[in-house]
């Protein structure tokens, strides 16, 4: 049984903080008293307990079938994000086509996913792109994978941005800023074994 | 041959992107990237969500008006690198909305969620473990502590958050998540 | 019940049942690089118009279209809106450009109506 008088003067509620802070910095008082160190090992043994029954609980939803997610997927639509309207000339009085900002974002992600090891995450349009010719500066957030050539990576990229900026609009592009924001860690399946080498 | 990459190109599938690039892009409308993070902490919402309710029936749907409300509020979210807790807090806060209506349609003064599921004579007859114990004393936790322990133990939300989410002030979330754990503490080591 | 023909020349075509936005579905969705069509009226508008569209068949009999390709008729001619996801391969330039073309010469082949405006939106490039 847990006692809470007996604490070597603490209060359960600043052990449980004191855990929280994940016993830093130490405290000489609660580390050396052995009813504060049976206490927090108890709430240890909970926390530890807990993540078991989350993991197995999260495991057993992770493995229902799908239809939860394409539910989801079919209740959110791409209006809320389409953004301004990008016109596309054409010689007919009467025409009006144009391509949405939030597309031309898709193309910009869909580009940078062609170039390896960086990834495109926001994309901002800065300039009046409603007008034809008015000069646009391209604002790309980027995450590199660690130990890549940052530079060389971003060049890449830039050209692959200008590209597809070409394709799909006629956008005067001054400029495409790219920021790397972070670098990230390879991501290796657990279950797949290098056999290359 | 590309230039100098220092080691062989990684293909980047969508999965392994991190949270900050899959919020990113989601907030700009990439619904790819929405799915991705749909299956990454939907699992996790859904528990939530059923240890709220008590009950697996409306779990479906807070889980779902949950992503439509968190799609619709990403590009709102400032730091993508903390999608997880934020998309638990709004299942929180839809499963806590979800049993007052309920509380509010049945005219009857609970103090308590009902207990989960997991409390059935089936349930408990296979039980013994420490994890099925928990379920247990969890689901008789006073609803406070219950959503203060949750937030922190599931939605490992900062003392800040749990603050701001349940409007109450840090000093009083210290002293709910104690009195949880110590009441926790005290029914796991009866059936010890 | 009388068979009296509609003098509208959107919504009917003689010999046939379809009306002119259901006809030029069909149209833009076999352009090559479009890969969807998405309703093209705002979501507000769509539902006054469902109501409206409602209370003239109740008066009319006339069908309801559910078309995604929006047709208005103005005093200045027709208005056209279509909004499209086209598939990457294929440029928002030049599917934007076929899509408003073949409108055009569908329009031709219905008694060449006036022509307000014909609005291409590229929502979506995958």
């Amino acid at each position: 049984m847990t006692s809470s008088d007996a604490l070597a003067g603490h209060t359960f509620e600043e052990l449980s903080d004191y855990l929280d802070r994940d016993r830093t910095p130490a405290d000489p008082s609660i580390e050396g008293s052995p009813e504060c160190q049976t206490a927090l090992n108890g709430m240890q043994r909970l926390r530890s307990v807990h993540r078991d029954l989350l993991l197995k609980d999260a495991q057993r939803e992770s493995e229902r079938e799908d239809s939860w997610v394409s539910s989801i997927l079919q209740h959110i639509s791409l209006e809320a994000r389409a953004g301004r309207d990008i016109p596309i000339s054409h010689s007919s009085p009467t025409a009006r086509l144009s391509v949405t900002e939030g597309a031309v974002r898709g193309i910009l992600r869909a580009a940078g996913d062609s170039v390896p090891n960086i990834i495109v995450g926001r994309c901002h349009l800065d300039g009046d792109v409603t007008e034809p010719g008015a000069p646009i500066t391209v604002r790309v957030d980027a995450t590199v994978l660690e130990g890549e050539i940052i530079a060389s990576l971003a060049d890449q990229l830039r050209e692959a941005l200008y590209a597809a900026l070409r394709q799909h609009t006629e956008l005067a592009v001054e400029a495409i800023d790219i920021t790397i924001r972070d670098l990230y860690q390879p991501f290796v399946p657990p279950a797949k074994a290098s056999s290359d080498e | 041959m590309p230039p100098t990459p220092t080691r062989e190109p990684v293909s980047s599938p969508l999965e392994s992107f991190p949270d900050q690039v899959l919020s990113d892009r989601a907030a700009d409308g990439d619904m790819r990237a929405f799915e991705v993070l749909v299956r990454r902490y939907g699992p996790l919402m859904r528990v939530y969500a059923s240890r709220v309710l008590g009950s697996n029936d409306e779990m479906d749907d807070v889980v779902q008006e949950s992503f439509i409300t968190a799609w619709q509020q990403l590009p709102t979210l400032e730091n993508g690198a903390a999608v997880k807790s934020w998309l638990m807090r709004i299942v929180s806060r839809k499963s806590v909305d979800r049993v007052r209506a309920r509380r509010q349609h049945v005219n009857i003064d609970l103090t308590d969620a009902p207990a989960p599921a997991q409390q059935s004579p089936h349930r408990l007859a296979e039980a013994g473990s420490q994890t099925e114990a928990l379920t247990r004393v969890l689901a008789e936790l006073p609803e406070d502590q219950r959503r203060c322990w949750m937030l922190r133990e599931l939605a490992e939300c900062s003392y800040g958050e749990i603050a701001a989410e349940l409007e109450i002030p840090v000093s009083t979330v210290r002293g709910l998540l104690a009195r949880a754990r110590k009441t926790l503490l005290q029914e796991m080591e009866e059936w010890r | 019940m009388s068979d009296a023909p509609s003098p509208d020349p959107v919504s009917t075509d003689p010999g046939t049942s379809s009306t002119l936005p259901d006809r030029l579905d069909k149209v833009v969705l076999a352009v090559p690089g479009v890969d969807e069509l998405y309703s093209a009226a705002p979501l507000v508008a769509a539902v006054v118009k469902t109501v409206i569209a409602t209370t003239v068949e109740a008066v009319t009999g006339e069908q309801k279209s559910n078309s995604s390709v929006s047709v208005d008729e103005k005093k200045a001619g027709l208005e056209i809106a279509v909004k499209i996801g086209v598939n990457a391969p294929y440029t928002a330039i030049d599917v934007s450009r076929r899509v408003h073309d073949a409108i055009t010469d569908q329009l031709e082949q219905n008694g060449n109506p006036d022509v307000a405006e014909i609005a291409v939106s590229v929502a979506r490039i995958d």
